[in-house]
């Protein structure tokens, strides 16, 4: 019998290869639709991280996105090159969410969960607001750049797909490491998370930074990909909603619970999309009710009682 | 100028209040945050709309009934839906309200298509004129309504046995299902008066904005201000901060421009967010589970 | 073994999804398919489907005339159509779809001019032709695309007709207002407004851009009475206009005319209003009283019939944009005899004629030079055109008093 580690590592090579392999295969359209995946897989790490482990609901996650988006088109637009564009995405995510958590952080529960949502829709009115070089309003349309469409939706392809692998090592690292002990900590019990010596505020704030600079990541290269951006669509709380329900579907608190929910219930939605024009949207929203419904701890957890370990959970 | 900005304020604020009392309540008593309370205020307008062009019925006169099949809605939905997450997250429940808001916007677009409707009567548009200052008589008369729909429920919540179920329910679960309250029940009870004034604010709004599927979209942001703005769960609270907001978005359009009053409320929510997140009557033992 | 089970399933999933990728094959026949990238769901639902109409009502004609002739073959049009939920991302990503998947020659495309901008970008990567009949933002057309191509006449003069019939009237009128939300299309037709009043030496004394979706407007009215203006120009869409000219009528503004953009051309504007919708001017885009023709409709009233006919209810600018989009891309096909994406274009270049929407000849922005836009006016419930004189139903009313 294979050692579960290295059974469950082989089969995550397996798969990887599959994922690095599909350009070759499968082309426009899936291309597109997996790259949607992965991104939607790194939104729900994002989440993962400040909701999961930290317990800090941020159902305006997506103003990160947005951010991401918006730093990345205006720098393009001014003619920088894409990857320089691309590092500075999750920096000025990770500044902003340094400098906003000092004050929302503070907040618990419910709170917490609208002041994001107010956030979200505080910055696209400021982008509105500013309008300027970000377009404001009336979108901003990037230049359109010299790659062929077939190796431009490589490129984000491979961009989106590397996110998505770095975004999961780094939820695996996190639920190794000290960091991810204090938040788990301080997740369960404030008070006795400090009174073990833990710098709650400190831990809080970097869990929330870690999320933004891996949201921000995946907006940039949205907001490239897209190639024109607006307010509405950059800062649309649907995304960080769905991140939350494929995160919840998937299974919070553990690695590959956001992937898993990202490929089930985007493949769903693209199903749907296709075959039931009008109503898609009305499945959707029944879909969610009965995902809250019937399986509100993720598809991971009902997986692994499925079939039995050798070992307790760590 | 300035006065009438102040009337617009007041007036529109009005609205507003009676909007969010509702979700509010909801919130303070359960915790339970409503996606689904601009597509209650959706149907409200609907209900009254559908009775208008039906019967000839003034939206006025068929409130109670637009009040009564809301509130059957939002009692069926708690009993049915959102009672079963009680045990598990409560923050689960914006998910699935927000899955149901989803879905009655979109069984609305399939009925009755997303054409802009409206209620017109023969006195829509008038206005009282005092002085220099114009009052519409419809916003007015909904102001004052609005006011008296407010007061009521204060009064049925203080005094009436139920309210006091309801109030004793949100202070301390357990200690009320000691004295024979059955939480569940309460919960419905709740949830049932504030999708009923959430109808209200529907059927008032048919009267001043056009209806469409897509209308509660644009309530539900000032309803969350107005709530966390005036306290969760608090009925003055709401009432205040509803007007509070109506002026300030009144000042705000009219001495920065109009633009800037979406913004301004924004940023508003966020500050007091942060310094004062019981707002301005609320209590900390509402509906926060620390 | 649990890790085993996993890996095992995962390849599984993985295989099998590769699998039905690839089981999906494009299907090749004698048919010209054009990929057609509308709102069916959403805010603009109602535009979308009368655009979605009028594009399958020219669909209908050419193959009902025994379907496009090119190079010796007969094509059959086939209209492959996708929902876009109002959204540009979805567009987007349907856009994308019709390209690769669908395999589509052409695109149809879409009522907004925001989401027009994120599907540009795709078609023209693509080197796809795309007619979008409304996506008139002037940015559109600006940025250099080549394969982009809009037969109406663009955002920036969308209120200039009402400010051309009003330099007609007498007395002249002094002042004007001009009001809207902060979106594309809209900004585009204020600016374009402003500017134009400037020139025709009116004064602006009062603009405002409010937030998209705004529930109320009575800063905006109250803004609006203190400047105390002639005109009020709206550049907004149906909702809030209505919510303006209620908010203007609660504070008793009476300008002497009240223009707008979208409008008036809708229906709902005008049962949602009732009577204070009378006498209100608005840019229309079409009327059944104009005179041009084509092969399948020898004048607009033709149109008019044979879709009220065949839909169950009249027409809207929007079903004639999107026929004739479809006219005048059978038109440059047939110029062409060729399916290829580079001579099709050339040909849109070339050719010149007229549909019985609008004349057209392309300028190499893809913008139509000969576009005409037209005013109407709400009179006794009913819209008239009443400007330009020559295709005029009625005399228009000026000061367009609406009943109090």
């Amino acid at each position: 019998m294979m050692p579960l580690r290295l059974a469950r590592w082989s089969g995550l090579a397996l798969a990887l290869a599959l994922m690095v392999a599909a350009p070759l295969v499968i082309g426009g359209y899936w291309l597109r639709i997996l790259t949607s995946i992965y991104m939607y897989a790194v939104v729900a790490q994002g989440l993962n991280v400040i909701v999961g482990f930290a317990g800090y609901h941020a159902f305006g996650n997506v103003v990160f996105f947005g951010l991401g988006a918006y730093i990345v088109g205006v720098a393009v637009t001014l003619g920088a090159p894409l990857a320089l564009a691309i590092v500075l995405a999750p920096i000025g995510a990770m500044l902003a969410a340094a400098v906003l958590g000092w004050p929302l952080l503070r907040l618990k529960g419910h709170y917490f969960a609208i002041a994001t949502v107010a956030l979200n829709l505080a910055m696209n009115d400021l982008i509105i607001n500013v309008g300027g070089v970000t377009g404001g309003a009336e979108g901003l349309p990037m230049p359109l750049g010299t790659l062929a469409p077939e190796a431009l939706n490589e490129l984000v392809y491979f961009l989106m797909l590397g996110a998505m692998v770095a975004s999961a090592l780094i939820v695996l690292w996190l639920s190794r490491s000290p960091l991810g002990y204090a938040l788990r900590a301080l997740k369960d019990s404030a008070l006795g998370a400090e009174v073990m010596g833990i710098n709650t505020t400190l831990a809080k704030t970097l869990a929330w930074a870690l999320s933004a600079g891996m949201t921000g990541t995946v907006g940039g290269i949205w907001g490239y990909w897209i190639n024109f951006l607006e307010p509405g669509s950059a800062f649309d709380i649907g995304i960080s909603v769905n991140g939350y329900i494929m995160m919840l579907v998937g299974g919070m608190g553990t690695v590959l619970g956001p992937v898993i929910g990202a490929f089930f219930l985007e493949t769903v939605s693209t199903i749907i999309w296709g075959e039931f024009i009008k109503v898609h949207l009305l499945i959707l929203g029944l879909l969610i009710i009965l995902v809250v419904m019937l399986l509100p701890e993720g598809l991971l957890f009902h997986f692994r009682r499925l079939v039995p370990r050798r070992k307790a959970a760590p | 100028m300035l006065g009438q900005t102040i009337v617009n304020g007041l007036l529109t604020g009005g609205l507003y209040a009676i909007a969010a009392i509702g979700f509010s309540m909801v919130w303070g008593v359960m915790g339970i945050i409503n996606m689904a309370h601009g597509s209650f205020i959706m149907l409200g307008a609907y209900v009254s709309y559908i009775v208008f062009a039906g019967l000839g019925i003034d939206p006025f006169a068929s409130l109670p009934l637009t009040m009564a099949v809301l509130f059957v809605l939002g009692y069926l939905v708690q009993r049915l839906l959102l009672n079963r997450l009680m045990r598990t997250s409560l923050l689960l429940s914006l998910v699935l309200t927000f899955g149901l808001d989803l879905v009655l916007i979109n069984l609305c677009l399939l009925v009755f298509s997303a054409d802009l409707r409206s209620v017109n009567t023969a006195y829509t548009s008038q206005s009282l004129a005092l002085g220099p200052l114009l009052v519409p008589i419809v916003r007015l008369a909904v102001f004052l309504l609005a006011l008296m729909l407010a007061g009521g429920f204060y009064l049925f919540l203080n005094r009436a046995k139920a309210g006091q179920a309801i109030l004793a329910t949100a202070l301390d679960k357990e200690t009320a299902r000691l004295m024979g309250i059955d939480p569940l029940k309460v919960y419905a009870l709740t949830a049932g008066a504030g999708a009923a004034l959430a109808g209200a604010a529907g059927s008032f709004a048919s009267m001043l904005y056009p209806i469409s599927p897509n209308m509660g979209l644009t309530f539900i942001g000032s309803v969350f201000v107005i709530t966390v703005l005036g306290g969760i769960g608090s009925i003055e609270g709401a009432v205040l901060a509803g007007l509070l907001y109506g002026l300030i978005q009144s000042f705000a359009a009219s001495l920065l421009g109009v633009n800037y009053e979406e913004i301004v409320a924004f940023v508003m929510f966020l500050v007091i967010l942060v310094l004062r997140p019981q707002g301005l009557l609320g209590k900390r033992f509402y509906g926060e589970p620390v | 073994m649990k890790a085993r089970g996993f890996a095992r399933l995962a390849a599984l999933v993985s295989c099998g999804w590769l699998l039905v990728l690839g089981a999906l094959g494009a299907q090749a026949q004698d048919v010209l398919k054009i990929g057609v990238a509308v709102s069916q769901s959403g805010t603009f639902v109602r535009e979308g489907e009368f655009l979605r109409d009028g594009y399958q009502m020219w669909a209908d004609s050419a193959n009902a005339a025994g379907g496009i002739k090119v190079g010796g073959k007969t094509y059959k049009v086939q209209l492959v159509t996708y929902d876009d939920a109002s959204q540009a991302q979805t567009s987007a990503k349907l856009t994308e779809k019709l390209i690769t998947e669908d395999k589509v020659r052409f695109l149809f495309g879409p009522y907004s001019s925001g989401i027009a901008n994120a599907t540009a970008a795709i078609s023209e990567r693509y080197k796809i032709l795309t007619i979008a009949p409304l996506a008139t933002a002037t940015n559109l057309f600006t940025r250099g695309y080549q394969y982009f191509f809009c037969p109406t006449a663009t955002g920036n003069a969308g209120l200039w007709p009402v400010l051309y019939l009003l330099q007609q009237v007498t007395p002249k009128p002094q002042s004007v207002a001009i009001v809207g939300p902060d979106d594309l299309f809209p900004n585009i037709a204020a600016e374009g407004a402003k500017t134009k009043a400037e020139e025709l030496g009116l004064k602006v004394v009062y603009t405002a851009k409010y937030p998209k979706g705004a529930p109320d407007l009575s800063a905006v009215a109250t803004g609006i009475k203190a400047g105390n203006p002639d005109i009020v120009l709206g550049s907004g869409y149906s909702q809030d206009s209505i919510l303006l000219v209620k908010a203007m009528r609660e504070l008793r503004i009476v300008p002497k005319a009240i223009g707008l953009a979208t409008a008036v051309a809708v229906p709902d504007f005008r049962t949602a209003l009732g009577a204070a919708a009378e006498g209100v001017m608005g840019v229309d885009y079409w009327s059944p009283a104009l005179t041009y023709g084509d092969q399948y409709f020898k004048n607009s009233q033709q149109f008019y019939d044979d879709f009220s006919k065949k839909y169950g209810h009249p027409p809207y600018y929007h079903a004639a944009a999107g026929a004739a989009a479809g006219i005048i891309l059978q038109d440059a096909i047939e110029t062409a005899q060729s399916l290829d994406t580079v001579k099709v274009r050339e040909a849109m270049l070339k050719i010149a004629g007229e549909t019985f929407y609008t004349r057209y000849k392309f300028n190499p922005d893809g913008t139509n030079s000969v576009a005409t836009l037209y005013v109407s006016q709400i009179l006794n419930g009913e819209p008239k055109t009443v400007f330009p004189p020559d295709v005029a139903q009625a005399h228009y009313r000026y000061p367009a008093t609406a009943g109090k």
